[in-house]
C-alpha cells in the first residue's frame, strides 16, 4: 500500500486560496503522516513541475519553493524517473495522447502502478488514468 | 583512496552474493571480486531507483505532530485560485490536453515566424540547391 504525490495535491497542501480543496488536502497529509495509506512517494519529474510552477507565483515564489515538497524528507521519498518508467510513460503517452496528459502524470500513473498506489491528485484527467485517487 | 568499511550481512544474503559472483565469473570469463560485485550493484541501484524503492515501499511514513504542524505552517495565501487543471497551463503556457498552437503566445511565435520569413533574402536558398547540384 502507497500513496503518489501529484503536483495538484502538493499545490492544494499548501496554497490556501482554495479553501475547500485545501482542507481536502490537509485532511488527506494527516492521514498519510499517520501512515494511514501507507509509504508516501513521488518521482523528481513532479518535483520538477513544482519547483518550476513555484517560480512563476510571483511574491509567493519564495513561500511556494520552500513549501512544494515539504522540507522533510521523512515524509515523501522522491525517486528518480528511471529508463524503464520513462519508456512505459512515453509508450502510455504516445498511445493515449487524447487524453492530453503529460509525461509527468504518465510517470505519476506507472509510478503507482509499480508500487500498486493510490494516486493523490485533483486532476481529474489524471485520476482517470490511474487505477486509484485520494482524496 | 580506498575506504575500508565493514558491513555486516545475514547469511542470505552472503549466499546471493556467493551466487551473483559465481554467476558472473561464469558468464563473464573472467575472475569477479566481491568488492567489484559490490559496486556494480550500488551503480545498479543507481540507475534503478523506483524499482529499489519497491523495496521498501511499504514503509509508510510516521511523523510525529511537530513534523506535520511544521509542513502545515508552510501554507500560503496565492492571489490567484488555479484549478487543478490550469496548473499546466502556467507550468507549460499551454492548457491542460489543449492545443498549444492556439494559445496567444503562440500565435504571436507564428506571427513572428511569418514576418521573418517574409523578410528573408531569396538568394541563400538558390545557393542551397546549386550546392546540392554540386554534390
Amino acid at each position: 500500500m502507497a500513496v503518489v504525490l501529484d503536483t495538484s495535491f502538493v499545490y492544494d497542501l499548501h496554497v490556501t486560496r482554495n479553501a475547500d480543496r485545501h482542507a481536502r488536502a490537509v485532511g488527506l497529509f494527516r492521514d498519510i503522516a499517520a501512515g494511514r495509506h501507507g509509504a508516501c512517494i513521488s518521482n523528481d519529474y513532479v518535483y520538477a513541475e513544482c519547483n518550476a510552477f513555484a517560480t512563476r507565483m510571483g511574491p509567493s515564489r519564495v513561500a511556494a519553493i520552500d513549501a512544494f515538497f515539504f522540507g522533510e524528507p521523512a515524509v515523501v521519498r522522491v525517486a528518480r524517473v528511471d529508463h524503464r518508467m520513462f519508456s512505459e510513460a512515453r509508450r502510455r503517452m504516445l498511445a493515449e495522447a487524447e487524453r492530453g496528459l503529460t509525461l509527468t502524470d504518465w510517470a505519476i500513473v506507472v509510478q503507482s502502478q509499480r508500487h500498486k498506489a493510490r494516486v493523490a491528485t485533483f486532476d481529474g484527467a489524471l485520476g482517470r488514468a490511474a487505477a486509484g485517487v485520494l482524496p | 583512496m580506498a575506504a575500508d568499511t565493514s558491513v555486516k550481512v545475514s547469511p542470505e544474503t552472503k549466499r546471493g552474493l556467493d551466487e551473483l559472483q559465481a554467476f558472473l565469473t561464469r558468464e563473464s570469463g573472467q575472475k569477479v571480486t566481491l568488492q567489484a560485485l559490490q559496486a556494480a550493484l550500488v551503480d545498479l541501484g543507481r540507475e534503478e531507483q523506483d524499482r529499489l524503492l519497491a523495496a521498501f515501499a511499504d514503509r509508510a511514513p510516521a511523523l510525529s505532530k511537530a513534523q506535520v504542524d511544521r509542513v502545515l505552517s508552510r501554507s500560503f495565501d496565492f492571489p490567484l485560485d488555479v484549478a487543478p487543471e490550469e496548473l499546466d497551463d502556467l507550468v507549460y503556457g499551454f492548457p491542460h490536453g489543449g492545443d498549444a498552437a492556439a494559445t496567444p503566445g503562440a500565435r504571436r511565435l507564428a506571427a513572428r515566424l511569418r514576418k521573418s520569413r517574409a523578410a528573408r533574402p531569396a538568394a541563400p536558398r538558390q545557393g542551397r540547391r546549386k550546392r546540392r547540384r554540386g554534390t
